[in-house]
């Protein structure tokens, strides 16, 4: 009605202000009132409907969205929680998978020391070996050594030494072996 | 080995003839001699062992000169047959197999003693008389001086060895010093 009304302002405002009404002006006007209220009557009568269906499904529209998207929050805090919590669990097992690995890696380094120290031990134990051997090897040696040299200077001294009866000596005292 | 066979079966079959005989030591002597003398000669080995020269010549050959040397008829026989039987390469090895059989066969046998000075007639005989008495027969006594034997002696009776040498008795101190074997 406000709208109607506002129009007829603006509609009688230019006629007033020119100041020269022509003759069946006002009953023109009337009926272009009456044709105008009719068409727009007509207009709402048939507009109105489909216009506040499509109103009312844009108002449902809006508030299934905007459920939607309460609930996508909600969605979305309660997966964030989820992350969050889960997150935490994350943390927790991290710590725990990097304390077995220190663990592990605590006990592989004492493995690999006990290894390494019995391998040194080896190691000593064959260099003791070999030092012995190779002291008897050269002790060895140098009694043979002293031996084969005693036992030419003997035969040196013998040779040189013995005269001929001690010779003969030697020979009787075998003849008398064998004479028995 | 066929060759020692040969050598043995040969020697056997030439003691067997002369060990009868009074004689035997001096055949085998002779036997000795021919035997070296043909032996050491290379050119009548050549002679001998050349297969292009006929048999019979080589037989007709040595039995001229065995007969011009006066050998004993034995041991003409024996070369003749060695030469008649292609043996004569063995002639060189069939002497001490001989010896060793013949010495057997009469009861004798042969000591090589070792000494490192001369020995005395005295001391001869008195090692003859020791080794007859351990051996139980009459023994033919080689005598050699090594002055390396130092002191005392060494006897090989055949395949045993008396060694009482005074090296031998250093040897055997070094040997038990330094627990190894030395090998003279």
């Amino acid at each position: 009605m406000k709208k109607l009304i506002l129009f007829g302002f603006f509609v009688g405002i230019p006629v007033f202000a020119s100041g020269n009404v022509p003759e069946g002006y006002w009953f023109e006007m009337f009926a272009k009132s009456v044709n105008a209220i009719i068409f727009f009557g007509l207009l709402f009568w048939l507009a109105k409907k489909p216009i506040v269906a499509a109103l009312r499904s844009q108002r449902e529209n809006l508030a299934r969205q905007l459920e939607e998207a309460e609930q996508k929050e909600k969605d979305a805090a309660e997966r964030l929680a989820r992350i969050e919590e889960r997150m935490a669990g994350l943390k927790n097992e991290v710590e725990e998978i990097l304390k077995k690995t220190d663990a592990a890696a605590n006990r592989e380094k004492e493995k690999i020391l006990e290894q390494a120290k019995m391998e040194a031990e080896k190691i000593k134990q064959i260099a003791e070996r070999e030092i012995e051997n190779r002291f008897r090897t050269a002790r060895e040696e140098l009694r043979n050594y002293m031996t084969n040299l005693a036992v030419e200077k003997a035969e040196a001294v013998l040779k040189e030494k013995m005269e001929a009866k001690d010779v003969e000596h030697t020979m009787l005292q075998y003849l008398k072996e064998l004479e028995g | 080995m066929a060759g020692q066979e040969a050598v043995n079966r040969y020697a056997r079959a030439f003691v067997s003839v002369i060990s009868g005989r009074d004689d035997a030591l001096d055949i085998y002597r002779e036997f000795h001699g021919i035997a070296k003398e043909l032996t050491e000669n290379k050119a009548v080995v050549h002679y001998f062992m050349n297969p292009s020269v006929m048999v019979r010549d080589k037989v007709k050959t040595l039995d001229a000169s065995l007969a011009d040397a006066g050998a004993d008829g034995i041991v003409r026989r024996l070369l003749v047959a060695l030469v008649r039987n292609n043996r004569f390469g063995i002639l060189k090895y069939l002497s001490d197999p001989v010896r060793r059989m013949l010495y057997d066969e009469l009861g004798m046998v042969e000591v090589k003693l070792t000494v490192p000075v001369a020995l005395s007639a005295d001391m001869k005989t008195r090692f003859q008389k020791a080794f007859e008495k351990k051996t139980g027969k009459k023994v033919i006594l080689s005598i050699e001086t090594d002055p390396g034997v130092i002191g005392g002696a060494v006897a090989r009776i055949g395949s045993l060895l008396i060694d009482g040498s005074i090296k031998t008795n250093l040897v055997k101190i070094r040997e038990k010093l330094t627990g190894e074997i030395q090998w003279r």
